[in-house]
């Protein structure tokens, strides 16, 4: 007895010194930290490491603390694979090493299976305990959600969301989805789809490219989001994104990247949650008592600090600008100015995201051995030192060059001809990578009169509006003496830019031109492109677009890209309908109330045209069992072509994309068919873009136990009854998972 | 007969080319998809960062140069370390100093005491280093054991 006395009192010890250990050796979980009034959580894309600077997470978080001033009100922030709940630890595994075949497991299984399937499902498991668990924690202190999550974290949140009950739900506020693989846009689908004449456009797109797009590389979840997140969500897609379908090249993947640029997708979706938040806590908030004579006035609510500009922190949107620097002798005595008024604004526009470059540019007369380089015909000739716009860090402007002339430049010193400045834009616009998203101006300096000339330089006024519109557009800001404004009041207007003029100085023109390129409204149409057949109505809606600190004042309408502007509404959509067949731009100019203006543009095709045939469906669609085991099968699946030859053949199991087979072949093998239930495999013949025809189904019966042997109970009592027994038992059915007698046997 | 024989020759040249060709061409595109490059430059350029011994490394992840990307930087590195307390910017400053790295400083490098949970950054400092985006930032919140100091080297496309 005393033995075992003693041995209890060593094992106790034992575990009591070990549990201590454990202790030690575990810090405090996300989940048990305090209640806060707003939870953040961010689901990163694959093969992103948690917390990693310059990724979508930390961007994302930043982004909403910046709006959330002085600390106001409380956050709590969490990153998906930080830690594990539920047993759950997102792995948002890599599929940019093509020797794991990830990505291939993740096309061909629609992103629900293979290790690429398995890291969404553990992100799901690890997001939906985690949710859970501070909804629990925090609920009687009215806890609140921001959700989330770029690439294949986008489908992480998007699998998520459906779990949650709706009381759950209706505690997140926002849920923003950053090149979704899983995008459906049902606007999108078809021939001729609504989206491309602005229709019945969903509530969560935040997208303004390619009115095709319908879903993403993975396919479309279906519903994309439970009803209630629809008004509660925002999708961004950018172009140049393979991911989420917008470009349908694999290695097309350069747009997948520029959600987390300053004024990007990521900003954006902080605004929109913190617009939210605002109105949420607005309508929880209690009614403020009214003020007693003799007390102090109650402080305003802490909601009311909450940041809801388009302004984030001191930054603007990401921008592209272009210093358009005439160089020509007459700009001698403003040499100085124009190099402190670049190495000023320079470093700022970089500091907001932006890119700039400075583009010094001269006329001159006479025959240039380098025609290739200038710019121009027969004797007149401009020439522009092009630069790219450089990023994330640009030097400081030390580009040498004298008035007249250009360092180095043998013929240089001719002076200024007129036209340099349009020749120069048209170059300027031909040459530079302008990013997309991003506002774009030329600040144009110059002591020149403009002259659309003809006068040999190459370039007309047309061809410079045209290209501006084209671009998206890039709205100029000639900065010139008074008596010349004149001369580019057409170039300002019809590019949506403004004319600052000066007496003499410079520089604070300079800086008046710069602040209106910050100030302005920044327009957006829901399309870049519409399509449409005469006669058929489309809906422009610029209803996204926004002005910092100021109010827009009015919208006018281009409806043919001619610098007409054929409507003029105090609302920001407009429906219009074209008669006959049209190619070209439209465009829609925004005032505001602080005297800015800008303008965005879109492509509009409007024609009859033929819907496509669609492919054929596949012929006499059978299967035939292999093999089965453990209630699994291997099932080879047969069809004949159709009426027409189709290029490829997609399969779907249970309405579950699983991918495609060649044109050509007529038979494929699945293996693994789980066979407890029905499976419903179908196949219909698509084109190369993917666009499926009509689906043919085929049912493959769920798997029924082995009916029970009949002898073993109809061995009793003579041999007549016997027989009857194993007669009647023929009469059974298989109902409810066991099989039934439809008569007694039992005699 | 020989006319014959010449056109037959110059057929099988033909299509031999062809077929060499287009086995060339895929096997060409199956060497340049499944391309890694070396992650020595990247990270001599991480191995410049001069660190504490009392930082305890949480996560290393380096991505070779790769000619398919999805999500992430080819090549990228990423380090982060725990720390005991939160460093000041001057700390940062040194550390920086003493890598040979002239980068500036952006935020205060203090904790929000409102904001707890996952670490976020609280300063960083970005510079181009040999051909490489670097960034060394602080991170931490309010909740105890979430001090650190990470680095992260991109390739600048």
């Amino acid at each position: 007895m005393r033995d075992l006395l003693a041995r209890t009192i060593v094992i106790s010890s034992l575990s009591l010194i070990i549990t201590i250990l454990t202790a030690s050796n575990t810090h405090a979980l996300v989940v048990d930290g305090p209640c806060k009034k707003v939870d953040v959580i961010f689901a990163r894309g694959s093969g992103v490491e948690v917390g990693k600077e310059n990724t979508e997470a930390p961007k994302f978080f930043g982004a909403i603390q910046e709006r959330i001033k002085n600390g106001v009100i409380g956050l709590n922030i969490y990153e998906l694979g930080k830690e594990t709940y539920g047993g759950h630890n997102y792995e948002a595994v890599n599929v940019s090493d093509t020797r794991n075949w990830n990505a291939l497991g993740a096309v061909t299984s629609a992103g629900y299976a293979n290790d690429y399937g398995k890291s969404v499902d553990s992100g799901v498991g690890e997001l939906y305990n985690y949710v859970i668990q501070r909804y629990e924690k925090c609920k009687s202190e009215g806890i609140l959600f921001i959700l989330g999550g770029y690439s294949q974290g986008a489908q992480v949140i998007g699998q998520t969301l459906a779990k949650f009950s709706e009381t759950v739900r209706n505690r997140i506020i926002f849920a923003g989805f950053f090149g979704d693989p899983k995008l459906h846009l049902p606007e999108g689908e078809g021939w001729n789809p609504p989206a491309c004449q602005g229709k019945d456009l969903s509530v969560y797109r935040r997208t303004f490219v390619d009115c095709d797009l319908d879903n993403g590389s993975l396919g479309s979840r279906k519903p994309y989001l439970p009803m209630d997140m629809k008004v509660k969500s925002g999708l961004w897609c950018y172009k140049s994104d393979y991911v989420c379908g917008t470009s349908k090249n694999p290695l097309d993947t350069s747009g997948h990247g520029e959600y987390k640029n300053s004024g990007g997708a990521i900003d954006e979706a902080a605004r929109e949650a913190m617009v939210k938040l605002k109105a949420r806590l607005k309508a929880e908030a209690p009614p403020t008592p009214t003020p007693q004579p003799g007390q102090p006035p109650t402080p305003p609510p802490a909601y009311e600090a909450l940041d809801i500009k388009y302004v984030f922190g001191t930054k603007t949107t990401g921008s592209n600008v272009v210093f358009l620097v005439d160089a020509s002798e007459q700009m001698t005595t403003n040499h100085q100015k124009v190099q402190q008024f670049i190495n000023q604004k320079g470093p700022e526009i970089l500091a907001s995201g932006g890119k700039y470059t400075v583009i010094p540019y001269y006329g001159y007369y006479g025959l240039h051995p380098d025609i290739v380089a200038g710019i121009g015909g027969s004797n007149y000739y401009t020439r522009a030192l092009t630069s790219p716009f450089s990023t994330p860090v640009h030097e400081k402007y030390t580009t040498p060059f004298i008035y007249g002339g250009v360092v180095g430049d043998p013929n240089s010193g001719s002076g200024q001809i007129h036209g340099s400045a349009i020749a120069a834009l048209k170059k300027t616009f031909e040459s530079l990578d302008w990013q997309y998203g991003s506002t774009k101006s030329v600040i144009l300096l110059t002591n020149n009169p403009s002259n659309d000339s003809n006068n040999g330089v190459g370039a007309t006024m047309e061809q410079v509006v045209r290209l501006s519109l084209s671009i998206d557009p890039v709205n100029v800001y000639p900065v010139v003496p008074e008596e010349m404004a004149d001369s580019y009041q057409s170039l300002a207007k019809d590019t949506a830019g403004q004319v600052v003029t000066y007496t003499d100085d410079l520089l604070q023109a300079a800086n008046q031109a710069f602040t209106k390129t910050t100030q302005r409204p920044v327009p957006l149409l829901k399309n870049t492109e519409y399509r449409a057949e005469p006669g058929q109505e489309i809906t422009f809606d610029a209803s996204d677009s926004y002005v910092i600190n100021a109010d827009i004042t009015k919208y006018e309408w281009d409806f043919d890209g001619d610098s007409v502007f054929e409507a003029t509404t105090t609302t920001p959509s407009i429906n219009h309908t074209y008669s006959a067949d049209f190619t070209g731009l439209m465009q829609v100019r925004i005032s505001a109330s602080n005297n800015t203006i800008a303008n965005m543009s879109a492509t509009v095709k409007v024609a009859v045209t033929q819907p496509p045939a669609t492919p054929a469906s596949p012929k006499n669609l059978a299967y035939t069992i292999t093999s089965t085991t453990d209630n699994k099968s291997a099932v080879m699946i047969n069809w004949e072509q159709g009426d027409t030859p189709v290029d490829r053949w997609l399969v779907r199991v249970n309405d579950m994309p699983m991918g495609y087979v060649e044109g050509t072949r007529t038979s494929l093998e699945i293996t693994d068919i789980l066979r407890t239930e029905n499976v419903v495999v179908s196949v219909a013949g698509a084109t190369n873009e993917l666009q499926a025809g009509n689906y043919s189904d085929v049912t493959i019966p769920a798997l029924v136990p082995p009916e029970p042997p009949i002898t073993s109970t109809c061995t009793q009592g003579n041999l007549f009854v016997q027989y009857y027994c194993k007669a009647v038992a023929f009469f059974k059915i298989y109902v409810g998972g066991v099989w039934r007698y439809i008569l007694p046997y039992q005699i | 007969m020989v006319k014959k024989d010449k056109n037959s020759k110059l057929g099988w040249k033909i299509g031999s080319v062809i077929i060499i060709a287009f086995f060339a061409a895929i096997i060409g595109f199956l060497i340049w998809f499944f391309y890694v490059g070396s992650t020595k430059e990247i990270v001599a350029v991480a191995d410049q960062f001069k660190t504490d011994p009392s930082w305890d490394l949480s996560s290393e992840r380096v991505e070779p140069p790769r000619n398919f990307c999805i999500d992430i930087e080819c090549p990228s590195l990423s380090r982060q370390w725990k720390t005991d307390s939160i460093l000041s910017k001057e700390e940062l400053r040194e550390y920086l100093k003493m890598s040979g790295w002239d980068f500036n400083i952006e935020g205060d490098c203090l904790v929000d005491k409102n904001i707890s949970g996952t670490a976020i950054t609280l300063c960083s400092a970005s510079g181009v280093v040999n051909g490489y985006k670097v960034t060394v930032y602080i991170s931490g919140s309010s909740t105890p054991d979430s001090e650190g100091i990470g680095l992260s080297v991109d390739g600048i496309k």
